[in-house]
């Protein structure tokens, strides 16, 4: 009985780890494909640098004046640096939208 | 001139400021304690987690709740009363039981060694803190330029 | 009954589906073939399945009192109470390998789902987990099969250890082998990400297995200590006993690490680090498993077994060596271009956290470990008491709280100590003297003076913090609801922060009740007999009776105390002492009232024939604050775990 049962359970298990070779298989999970998250996180070392100054100013770390000092030590930095053009764009965007 | 005279007086005061708070809380700090257990008791709290019992695996007379343990318990409580010293109840214990009867490794001989690993542990982080913080900038140093 | 067999059949399936699943995803990666991967995660879902069918098969044993298994005939008996034979599987070396061995399929499983199929960094990281768990049922299988039929069937079993008939045992042991396994997570993560050369590690999940993993093994030592300290009749809730340090050890080294990803995240440093000390934590939870069934160092609650801790001991540094060689190898790819610029930035404080941490860690193991050596080069048996321990660490410790009430209020990047100084000197100011006023009334020691100026400082800086975002929004809207929104709506774009604060509020919280019991504890012993009183500060307590009842298994003697405080009576309580014969054991159980911020403990030891009794009555401050804080410290970090959908970041780059 006990080796009728470990057979029925190898054959699942066979019938189970070949299914992806099975081209109908694939049909069927694209169909009810659910979104998978695209998780990000390739900013560039600038980015992080703006993005770690504007939490430190809304979490209140900085006050006004010192994130004005930080903000224009970085606007020089950048200015004199050669970056990326996408992540130019991004950093101005933020930019304008903190000031 | 004025301006440099403001900021030195400002950075005196600061400094008083501080002294004045140390003071303050180490006044605090020696409002001490312990009116509710006599020299002798505590004398008595600090040598049982120092004996280990010795028929637990793995525990001192201070944790382990059994005969042999409060017999012994009893024996330091009598000689402290008696007198004795710390080290003389100890080296008493220990020619009766063995070295093994000690919990607290002593700071001599071989068992210095477990001692010191503090003090190498700490040197060894200053130095990996020091060797992160340093060879880091210098590395980027060189590529910004 | 076939449980035996069934079980036995099912661990050995489980096995073929992960060497399947183990061949299937080296094929997979290297020949960038989809099907092959996605058959290879099927396998380990089935694998997953198995090996719970599998436990169930050992609990069902144990509930049905099958003697014809030699483990369920060793962990219980007709006797026990039955609650108890659902959780009995567990309590031995070989189930609690099974436990761990299903532990670990749920974690993969969990891991796996949603995955891309061709992100190589989980593929590889799938691999390495599957490696652990190939060997986990190798060695369950082979060495210590809880399956083993017995030689003859026993009309009774032997019982389970007394010790463990206590709620505790419902909670602690799965959760902190839970917590010791989950380690493999991150630990495989980032080698993963390493091998599919991913630069940032896979830094998002990384963060998350990593907090997750903290989490069990927070709330694993939480328990341990709790249950030990209602149940060990010592009045004290740790001992630096060597199972209790193995399960320490990979927690500081995680705390070390769940920090140190932050910079990675917010930086883009400490990668190389990073490495360093997940490796490291996993040795750690591999060092924990094999303290804990190897047996050369003697412990309170070993399972002590032999030849199984060995091979623990092999796979730990056959597993570590060539992590450290493949990291050595990768190094280059993980050197970052953001450097610490200044001592005072929040990276910096950082790192000197990690390192005063790895500090404890590594002197706790030596500490735990010597009697080993001093046993194989001089033979002698050397007992490293909890009073090495409290010397040495304590300090460092407090350092590391120091640095918890400055970090979080700190810039990133660069910041002037005398700014910092001028701005936070009023709070100090305040943080002292109500320190002081606090040693006044309570009438403490300088530790816990000092403890209370670093819970002050940190707290009022957390108040003002909260405040300044109340404000803003307050400012923004002036009227009540729009505000409340807003403010939730600002503590939700950065609840890892405000999670984290709140997690340090409740080790402030744990460090208190540490420091209270420590140095404001007062512990004294009497013998009374009955009828007799004894004072201890303002508690007055009069030993009335003891009452001894024989149960089947065990004798029960109970001391019934009329406790008065301050000369109000308080009524009846008891401690009992329960001696099981077969065991030779006594397991006992403490009175403990508890007055919110203070616990009255008294438990009998020795009760001579003419019914006097020797009393352990102690006196602990402030203990329940450690059961509070680390309440406090799960939820704050389970706020800072739950991910954040931001609009911005759909936005993919290069």
């Amino acid at each position: 009985m006990l080796n009728l049962l470990g057979l029925f359970i190898i054959i699942i298990m066979v019938i189970v780890i070949l299914l992806p070779f099975n081209d109908n298989f694939w049909n069927y999970i694209n169909k009810n494909k659910k979104r998978i998250k695209t998780p990000l996180n390739d900013y560039s070392d600038f980015e992080l640098d703006l993005n770690s100054i504007i939490t430190d100013y809304q979490s209140g770390v900085l006050n006004d004046k010192e994130f004005d000092e930080h903000v224009n030590s970085f606007q020089e930095i950048i200015n004199k640096s050669s970056i990326d053009k996408n992540a130019r764009l991004r950093i101005e965007q933020l930019l304008k939208e903190v000031n | 001139m004025k301006n440099q005279e403001n900021i030195f007086y400002n950075r005196m005061n600061n400094y008083f400021i501080y002294l004045f708070i140390i003071v303050i809380s180490l006044a605090g700090c020696f409002y001490n304690v312990d009116n509710d257990l006599t020299h002798n008791e505590i004398r008595l709290l600090n040598l049982e987690k120092q004996i280990k019992c010795p028929i637990c695996p793995a525990e001192t007379i201070s944790e382990s709740n059994t005969k042999v343990s409060k017999d012994l318990k009893n024996f330091i409580k009598l000689k402290i009363d008696e007198g004795w010293s710390d080290d003389k109840i100890k080296s008493f214990l220990t020619s009766k039981y063995g070295k093994e009867i000690l919990a607290t490794p002593q700071k001599k001989g071989s068992n210095l060694f477990l001692w010191i690993i503090p003090i190498i542990v700490l040197i060894f982080g200053v130095f990996i803190y020091w060797s992160l913080y340093r060879t880091i900038r210098f590395r980027t140093k060189g590529e910004q330029n | 009954m076939i449980f035996g067999s069934l079980g036995d059949i099912l661990i050995k399936l489980s096995l073929g589906m992960y060497i399947y699943s183990i061949i299937a995803i080296s094929i997979g990666i290297k020949y960038q073939d989809l099907k092959f991967i996605y058959s290879g995660r099927l396998a380990s879902y089935f694998g997953t399945f198995l090996l719970l069918l599998s436990t169930i098969t050992l609990v069902l044993g144990f509930v049905n009192h099958d003697y014809s298994i030699q483990y369920v005939a060793d962990h219980s008996s007709n006797t026990m109470p039955f609650i108890y034979t659902w959780i009995a599987f567990y309590s031995g070396n070989e189930g609690s390998l099974l436990f761990i061995c299903t532990s670990l399929s749920i974690l993969l499983f969990l891991f796996i789902q949603d995955k891309k199929l061709n992100d190589n960094s989980i593929n590889f990281s799938h691999l390495f987990i599957l490696l652990f768990q190939v060997f986990l049922i190798i060695s369950t299988s082979i060495l210590a099969n809880p399956f083993t039929e017995a030689p003859n069937i026993v009309q009774d079993g032997q019982g389970i250890n007394p010790l463990l008939l206590h709620f505790g045992m419902f909670v602690h042991p799965p959760v902190q082998m839970l917590g010791l396994t989950a380690v493999v997570i991150p630990f495989s993560i980032a080698i993963g990400s390493l091998c599919a050369k991913n630069e940032n590690l896979n830094i998002n999940s990384l963060r998350i297995w990593a907090l997750a993993t903290w989490i069990i093994l927070t709330i694993g030592l939480a328990l341990g200590s709790w249950w030990a300290y209602t149940i060990l009749g010592w009045g004290g809730y740790w001992a630096w006993d060597p199972v209790e340090n193995s399960s320490l050890m990979p927690w500081l080294l995680m705390t070390a690490f769940i920090h140190s990803i932050m910079v990675q995240k917010k930086r883009n440093m400490f990668k190389g680090w990073n490495l360093f000390l997940i490796i490291f934590a996993f040795f750690m939870a591999q060092m924990g498993m094999f303290i804990n069934r190897g047996g050369p160092v003697p412990s309170v609650h070993s399972f002590g077994s032999s030849s199984l801790g060995w091979t623990f001991l092999l796979f730990m540094f056959v597993s570590t060596i060539f992590s450290f060689i493949f990291f050595i190898y990768r190094y280059r790819s993980l050197v970052s271009v953001n450097y610490v610029q200044s001592v005072l930035s929040r990276e910096s404080l950082i790192l000197v956290q990690n390192v005063l941490f790895l500090s404890v860690a590594i002197i706790t193991l030596m500490g735990t470990i010597y009697p080993v050596f001093t046993k194989s080069i001089e033979d002698e048996q050397i007992y490293v008491g909890r009073e090495f321990y409290d010397l040495v660490n304590a300090p460092i410790l407090l350092l590391i709280m120091i640095i918890l009430s400055i970090a979080p209020f700190v810039p990133w990047k660069n910041s002037n100590i005398s700014s910092y100084i001028n701005k936070k000197i009023i709070i100090f100011v305040i943080a002292v003297l109500l320190a002081v006023l606090n040693s006044w009334i309570i009438s403490g020691h300088y530790w816990v003076t000092i403890s209370f100026v670093v819970l002050y400082f940190s707290s009022i800086q957390i108040l003002i913090e909260f405040y300044k975002i109340l404000k803003t929004s307050f400012n923004k809207f002036k009227n009540l609801p729009n505000t409340l929104f807003k403010f939730l709506n600002i503590l939700y774009s950065n609840l890892s922060r405000y999670g984290g604060i709140i997690s340090h509020t409740g080790i402030l919280l744990v460090m208190l009740g540490i420091a209270g019991t420590s140095f404001m504890g007062i512990e004294k012993d009497f013998a009374l007999k009955p009828g007799q009183s004894g004072t201890l500060k303002n508690y007055q307590f009069t030993y009335l009776k003891t009452d001894i009842t024989q149960k089947s298994d065990h004798t029960n003697i109970k001391a019934i105390m009329q406790i008065d405080k301050n000369g109000k009576s308080l009524g009846e309580y008891t401690t009992s002492k329960s001696y099981y014969p077969r065991f030779d054991m006594n397991s006992t159980k403490a009175g403990i009232l508890n007055f919110g911020l203070e616990d009255f403990y008294f438990s009998q030891s020795v009760i001579s024939d003419d019914n006097s009794a020797v009393f352990e009555v102690k006196i602990n401050p402030l203990v329940s604050l450690i059961w509070t804080g680390a309440f406090v410290v799960v939820v704050g970090a389970l706020i800072s775990v739950i991910p954040v959908y931001k609009k911005k970041d759909k936005v993919k780059v290069k």
